[in-house]
């Protein structure tokens, strides 16, 4: 059972972690680890990650002991690493899933043709978005949920969804349209 | 569009059905297919300009908090990352407003953690946070549900694991901390690193990171079994084990540690050597594999088949290999009897496959990307055939 432990306590210590007690420390690590989990399982739920969000910020704080010039700022310090935790976690959401090891993707046929000539700009098609699409995209990438990009915008999430199906459709339809006129050219004779 | 495909479409995470149906889709929808095609690259673009305009997730958090973060928080490094944040930050909003949306996001994550601190520590004689949950204080403070005091008891044990490994470092302190650390407890797990590169732990395997993105080189500490595929830098990448170290620039390949290191390349080189500085290293070359039993001055080299060197990872990996020997590894793996028509058995296939996903949701990928169909015979048997 780990001893008593307010403010105080913590920032003792922390000096004496810094002046090179183990027990020290062992009992810093210890009691932030409660509320470091309870934080993250606030932000994200209860999900296997948060053992390992958990644990990289506890070492976060370990290693950066030596920053912490005034032991009463451990809250801000501590704070300060669990917040680089969960924004590493928010870009690691989707693309390690995504792309991971193409076990997702569609398997690369080398003598695969090339598909379409019905390839836009990148540039033209996020300035033909709307902002609000735009904004809902942004978020995305960055790693939020729909229902939680909603709650940023103080919208619900189906009127996120109905953004995001609106521009793909009017994206689609574009396509739609370049397709048909590539179709219908008759095909070059060699 | 249909419903469904509407549906999957707006779906937070695609699953393999999802994928499944998507492709199938594309066969009957040529126009779908380019469409989802160009909206991959347009969110990409949106990825890619956000990251050129705007300041790193670390300096976003520091301008979130600077009003809670005083300089004696922050360290030079961190100072200065805000400075130059602060500078260009009115920009980025111009650019991008949802920027605004982010740093209100990171601050109601500070106010929550600003909560959970005043609930563990803001009372002097609080004990441990377990003990708070079941104390007269903590129902001073607002008792919580039955449900959430029995999620945080449950909590304790696994809060114990992970401190022990903490203070297992502090306690050897020749062996620096790594910036981050990773666990596979009873499956499988995925690892995504900071340079892109990814680790496919076996159950109770673990692995140490100690670089990030300001590191001359990359190196990782494995224990147990991992599959590494390693995106190309100049950085090299290192993987220690107990008695190796496994060098490589971007590959991909397989590392087991028991008894010994075992080093099973799929994809470009790499050099592998025992950390005792007196053995030789070798190099490796793609279907090789380097053994260093323990106490071994140079590691031996064997060839091996693919995907027989990765029965441990679950994973049916194939590297520019003809149709004939990717159904007859299918076959073999799920013990079924499945053949391919003349045509295609020469095509040269290349991807990754977890076996649990099933032969039937693989052979539909596969079939799919060729452009051709499964059918299933009289017998039993499978065909694939376009």
């Amino acid at each position: 059972m780990p001893p008593i432990a307010d403010t105080v306590q913590l920032a003792s210590w922390v000096r004496e972690a810094r002046d090179g007690s183990e027990a020290a420390l062992t009992h810093l690590l210890r009691a932030l680890e409660s509320p470091m989990r309870s934080f993250f399982i606030s932000r994200i739920g209860r999900r296997p990650d948060v053992d390992d969000l958990v644990q990289n910020a506890l070492l976060r704080v370990h290693r950066g002991l030596g920053d912490l010039n005034d032991p009463n700022r451990l809250k801000a310090f501590a704070m300060k690493g669990a917040l680089y935790e969960l924004q590493d976690f928010y870009r690691g959401r989707y693309t390690p899933k995504e792309r991971l090891f193409d076990i997702h993707e569609a398997p690369e046929i080398h003598d695969e043709p090339e598909v379409s000539g019905a390839r836009i700009d990148v540039e033209k098609a996020l300035s033909s978005l709307s902002d609000k699409a735009r904004r809902i995209i942004e978020l995305r990438e960055y790693g939020y949920r729909y229902e939680e990009i909603a709650e940023m915008v103080g919208s619900t999430e189906a009127a996120i969804k109905m953004q995001v199906k609106r521009a793909f459709a009017r994206m689609r339809d574009a396509i739609g349209l370049v397709l048909l006129w590539i179709g219908s050219f008759p095909p070059l004779e060699r | 569009m249909p419903y469904e495909l509407e549906h999957i479409l707006l779906h937070d995470e695609w699953t393999e059905a999802d994928r499944t149906v998507l492709r199938q889709a594309f066969e009957a929808d040529p126009a779908l297919e380019a469409a989802l095609r160009r909206w991959e690259e347009l969110r990409a673009g949106a990825a890619s300009r956000w990251e050129s305009d705007v300041p790193s997730r670390a300096a976003l958090v520091l301008l979130a908090c600077q009003d809670r973060l005083d300089p004696a928080a922050m360290s030079e490094n961190e100072r200065s990352l805000l400075q130059e944040a602060s500078a260009r930050v009115d920009q980025a909003i111009r650019r991008h407003p949802a920027v605004e949306d982010v740093l209100g996001r990171i601050r109601t994550e500070a106010d929550a953690f600003d909560r959970e601190w005043a609930r563990a520590f803001d009372r002097s004689g609080i004990a441990s946070p377990a003990k708070t949950a079941r104390g007269p204080l903590r129902k001073a403070v607002g008792s919580p549900s039955r449900g959430l005091r029995l999620a945080r008891l449950s909590l304790a044990a696994a809060a114990t694991i992970a401190l022990l490994f903490v203070g297992r470092i502090w306690l050897n302190p020749a062996v620096p901390a790594p910036v981050m650390s990773f666990s596979a407890q009873t499956g499988m797990q995925v690892v995504s690193l900071e340079d892109g590169s990814r680790v496919l732990l076996a159950p109770q395997a673990s692995l140490d990171v100690y670089f990030d993105e300001s590191s001359t080189e990359r190196r990782v500490r494995l224990h147990g079994d991992g599959f590494f595929e390693i995106t190309s830098q100049a950085r090299p990448f290192r993987v220690e084990t107990d008695n190796a170290l496994t060098t490589v620039l971007g590959t991909t390949f397989g590392v087991r540690t028991q008894e010994g290191t075992e080093v099973l390349l799929v994809s470009g080189r790499v050099s592998m050597a025992p950390t005792n500085e007196a053995g030789q290293g070798i190099t490796l070359s793609p279907g090789q594999r380097g053994l260093l039993a323990p106490g071994d001055a140079t590691p031996r080299v064997q060839e091996f088949t693919m995907p027989e060197g990765f029965e441990w990872s679950g994973l049916l990996i194939f590297r520019s290999t003809p149709m004939q020997t990717v159904v007859e590894r299918l076959s073999d793996a799920f013990d079924l009897s499945i053949s391919v028509s003349d045509d295609l058995k020469e095509t040269p296939l290349t991807g990754t496959f977890e076996s649990e996903r099933g032969s039937t949701t693989i052979l539909s990928i596969i079939a799919s990307a060729l452009g051709a169909t499964v059918t299933e015979r009289a017998n039993g048997s499978l065909h694939v055939h376009r």
